[in-house]
């Protein structure tokens, strides 16, 4: 894992030198001697190695240094105050995307073949196939601006988020209803679960014991790119309904070629996601008995 | 043994979604305290038959098109969920194939004896194991499915029958996925049970032999069709249909 | 493989849709009065009409044209980068599921790395490193999208590497390099087709995505991507700027997302029995 970390670190470090020119060539209406100074103070003029050996440095201890756009605030204080929105509205995307997901997926399989299974696959298809700026922008017009039931943008109370989490939900949601469905129709043919029935438990029972709990160890293990895309989606969702979170100063960053400000944040995402990702495998690894017994106690 | 049958299968059909017929007006009786052996090629529907019994059968496609089963004096077929899943607790057991798929990996031993455990058995999980004869069953039920041997497991799954001391005790080909060794072992346990309580078993199998040594009556199958059906002796020394005359030549035993 | 009596649903209906639509995005402009770049400040912001069929912009250009020619873009960049996703995944995945050893682990950890790195990131930040442009977005997109192809065809290749049809061959003298081309590739090609048919959309999403952001292709040339964005601004005003554009869009992912729907279901046949053919034993 610190090894990945170290590579990201370094790759960012090698994108943003290779690039010719400096963060301030688009400054025009500084004099020469400013600009030579400012690159001196930046530490731009150093031999590579110097640089290098400062960035891992900074990186280690967690220094990621001033925005160049906003010179005032360091990348650690932008991350700070704007992580929260963010992190809530993925939070609150998740809440809606997995029970919605197990539910329709559930009552898809369980209908197999019959007009509902047909209406959520149809829904399914439609979810992925919309790119989330289109199911923003549709949300936005249809129940914000058309019939006024939810703000159209910004993040000041909860019916403000609601719009925003749906929409990135709904992507997620519809992978995860596919996914869930394909996997409790396997179990459905396993033997066990014909057992179960010939041991004559009730309906409730087979599905919370016997179908839920298989079908969701491979589910969790989804869990992972499930959450990286949900990370990632909020770029555009936050564009698009003002919220101030990380995803808009990203962007932001990514046109205004903020350097310090677009590699502390990629730092912050990779990192994020890997520690997701191991938390996750830890969790499969203490519910799949499988996997647990085979762990040396 | 009664002449009264247990459980009589009138004139079964099912087929698949109205086109394909899976089992063609299926008749036979299975009576008090004997084991009515069903010899079949892949394919002939002895699984389906066995699957009507508990009518669970693997696809909503599958559709019972005629005949009837009754049991207890109800009519399976046409019975409501709640009734059939009370006979399944109660009086039908059921042994599948394949043991290692038979048991939910993600639920321990224990776990799935207690779901079976109904008010008037008297026994406890760890008796049951006891019975047949898996040693320390203590530490058994706090075990894995996936950490046991293929023997081991088919011994859990009928001691899960045992449990519920069911009248009727469907086996669907036990052996079939096991050694030799092991095989001899099963079976051995089954006639005890069967002796000690008064268990009728529908045994499924294509291994002519065992049902030599095991079965009271054979019906043999082909097709979607009872072909033959009989005491064993009789069917094995004179059998009456081209089929199963052909089933006898094609092994090596003599009977 | 393809001795079907009927041609599966799901494939038929999105190759139909993708038929319309790219007749639409090749044909139309030329059957338009229009181009793409042709402004008329006279006619800003008009409703869909006779003549506009889709309405026009702030700058009085024809919308229906303008998303023609996106449609154009983004089912060409579509089409190429997953195409050179095909290519070099295949390559490298299909030589190191048949050489195995070290090219394996080497390759493997390669792809490892490139895995474990969010592919939406690091386009992103390719294409903002070297500017915006359909080249960057190119680059960008090749230059991580191979991974699912490699993995893909690195796993089939071993699937079938020891299959009785390929040991077979190899018993009867043939070549390697011809058992390779000849003998391999056709048995693995179904899910290679499967996962093409998923990659192009993923490809056409990403790099509306980037346009929607304004890191894609640059104006004049549209994009669906540029052109929804363009469309939000005035979403108050003059929705169908917004949503004729979104629609095209949701629509071409839509026929892909069929067809590969489709293909899995086609090439999945010969590996897991039907419910209909597993009933009967």
């Amino acid at each position: 894992m610190c090894i990945l970390l170290f590579t990201i670190a370094t790759l960012t470090f090698t994108f943003m030198k290779t690039i010719p020119g400096d963060p301030f060539q688009d400054e025009k209406n500084i004099p020469e001697e400013c600009l030579k100074q400012l690159r001196q103070n930046f530490g731009l003029n150093d031999p590579l190695p110097i640089q290098y050996g400062r960035y891992i440095k900074n990186l280690f201890l967690f220094r990621l240094g001033p925005s160049l756009k906003y010179p005032s605030q360091t990348v650690n204080e932008i991350i700070g105050q704007n992580f929260l929105p963010s992190f809530l509205l993925g939070i609150e995307a998740l809440c809606i995307a997995l029970p919605l997901a197990f539910l329709f997926a559930l009552l898809s399989s369980f209908f197999y073949r019959r007009p509902i299974d047909y209406l959520f696959k149809i829904i399914a298809l439609l979810g992925i196939s919309m790119p989330s700026f289109v199911i923003a922008t549709l949300l936005q017009y249809i129940f914000a601006y058309r019939l006024s039931l939810f703000p159209i943008a910004r993040f000041d109370t909860l019916s403000h988020s609601i719009l925003p989490a749906l929409t990135l939900a709904i992507g997620p949601m519809a992978i995860l209803l596919r996914l869930i469905r394909a996997q409790i129709l396997e179990v459905l043919n396993q033997p066990y679960i014909l057992v179960a029935y010939s041991k004559g438990l009730s309906e409730q029972h087979i599905i919370f014991f016997h179908i839920l709990k298989n079908v969701s160890l491979p589910i969790i293990h989804y869990l992972g790119p499930l959450i990286t895309r949900i990370l990632l989606g909020s770029f555009i969702v936050e564009k698009i309904f003002a919220i101030p979170g990380l995803g808009q100063w990203f962007v932001n960053g990514v046109l205004n070629r903020d350097y310090p400000l677009i590699g502390g944040l990629t730092l912050f995402y990779s990192m994020t996601l890997l520690f997701v990702h191991t938390g996750i495998d830890l969790l499969t690894m203490f519910l799949d008995p499988r996997i647990r017994k085979s762990v040396p106690a | 043994m009664a002449s009264e049958p247990l459980l009589s299968v009138d004139k079964l059909s099912l087929s698949l979604s109205k086109k394909q017929k899976l089992l063609n007006e299926i008749s036979f009786s299975l009576h008090q305290n004997e084991v009515l052996s069903l010899v079949g090629e892949s394919g002939s529907g002895k699984s389906l038959t066995a699957a009507s019994l508990l009518q669970l059968f693997p696809s909503p496609q599958i559709i019972v098109s005629g005949g009837s089963i009754h049991y207890k004096g109800k009519n399976l077929v046409t019975e409501a969920k709640k009734e059939l899943r009370e006979i399944r607790r109660h009086n039908m057991g059921y042994i599948p194939q394949n043991p290692m798929s038979a048991l939910n990996p993600t639920l321990s031993i224990g776990f799935q004896l207690r779901e079976v455990c109904t008010d008037e058995s008297n026994l406890s999980p760890e008796k049951a194991l006891e019975l047949v004869s898996i040693p320390r069953p203590k530490e058994l039920l706090n075990m894995y499915p996936h950490e046991l041997s293929g023997g081991m497991q088919q011994r859990v799954l009928i001691a899960m029958n045992l449990l519920k001391k069911p009248e009727i005790l469907i086996a669907d080909e036990p052996t079939t996925a096991l050694d030799v060794t092991v095989q001899a072992q099963i079976l051995h346990l089954l006639q005890k049970i069967k002796n000690e309580s008064n268990m009728s078993i529908l045994f499924i199998t294509h291994d002519l032999s065992i049902v030599n040594h095991f079965g009271d009556r054979v019906l043999i199958m082909n097709k979607g069709e009872i072909v033959e059906s009989g005491k064993v002796q009789e069917v094995f020394t004179k059998p009456s249909h081209p089929y199963t005359q052909k089933l006898l030549e094609a092994t090596y035993y003599e009977f | 493989m393809f001795r079907r009596k009927y041609i599966h649903p799901e494939i038929a209906i999105g190759f139909v849709l993708l038929l319309l639509l790219a007749s639409f995005a090749f044909l139309f402009p030329y059957l338009s009065n229009y181009t793409y770049e042709q402004t008329a400040l006279s006619s800003k912001n008009l409703t869909p009409s006779f003549t506009h069929i889709f309405g026009t912009d702030d700058l009085g250009r024809d919308q229906a044209v303008r998303i023609a020619h996106g449609l154009q873009v983004s089912l060409l960049i579509g089409l190429l980068a997953a195409f050179l996703d095909l290519i070099i995944g295949v390559s490298i995945g299909s030589l190191s599921g048949y050489f195995g050893g070290l090219v394996d682990s080497i390759l493997m950890s390669i792809t490892e790395l490139f895995y474990s790195i969010p592919f939406l990131l690091a386009v992103l930040l390719v294409v903002t490193l070297l500017g915006p442009g359909v080249y960057s977005i190119l680059l960008a997109m090749c230059f991580f999208g191979w991974i699912q192809m490699a993995r893909m065809s690195r796993i089939e290749v071993m699937r079938v590497k020891n299959s009785d049809a390929i040991l077979a061959a190899h018993a009867i003298g043939i070549h390697p390099s011809r058992i390779f081309l000849f003998h391999i590739f056709p048995l693995i090609s179904g899910s290679l087709i499967t996962l093409l048919m998923q990659t192009i959309p993923h490809a056409i999403f990403i790099e509306t995505f980037l346009s929607f952001l304004g890191i894609g292709i640059q104006p004049p040339l549209a994009s669906l991507g540029s052109l929804v964005s363009d469309g939000l601004p005035a979403m108050r005003f003059y929705p169908h700027r917004l949503f004729y554009p979104s629609m095209v869009l949701s629509i071409t992912i839509f026929a892909f997302q069929l067809i590969s729907d489709g293909c899995r279901d086609l090439f999945d046949q010969k590996r897991l029995k039907s419910v209909e053919e597993s009933s009967g034993i």
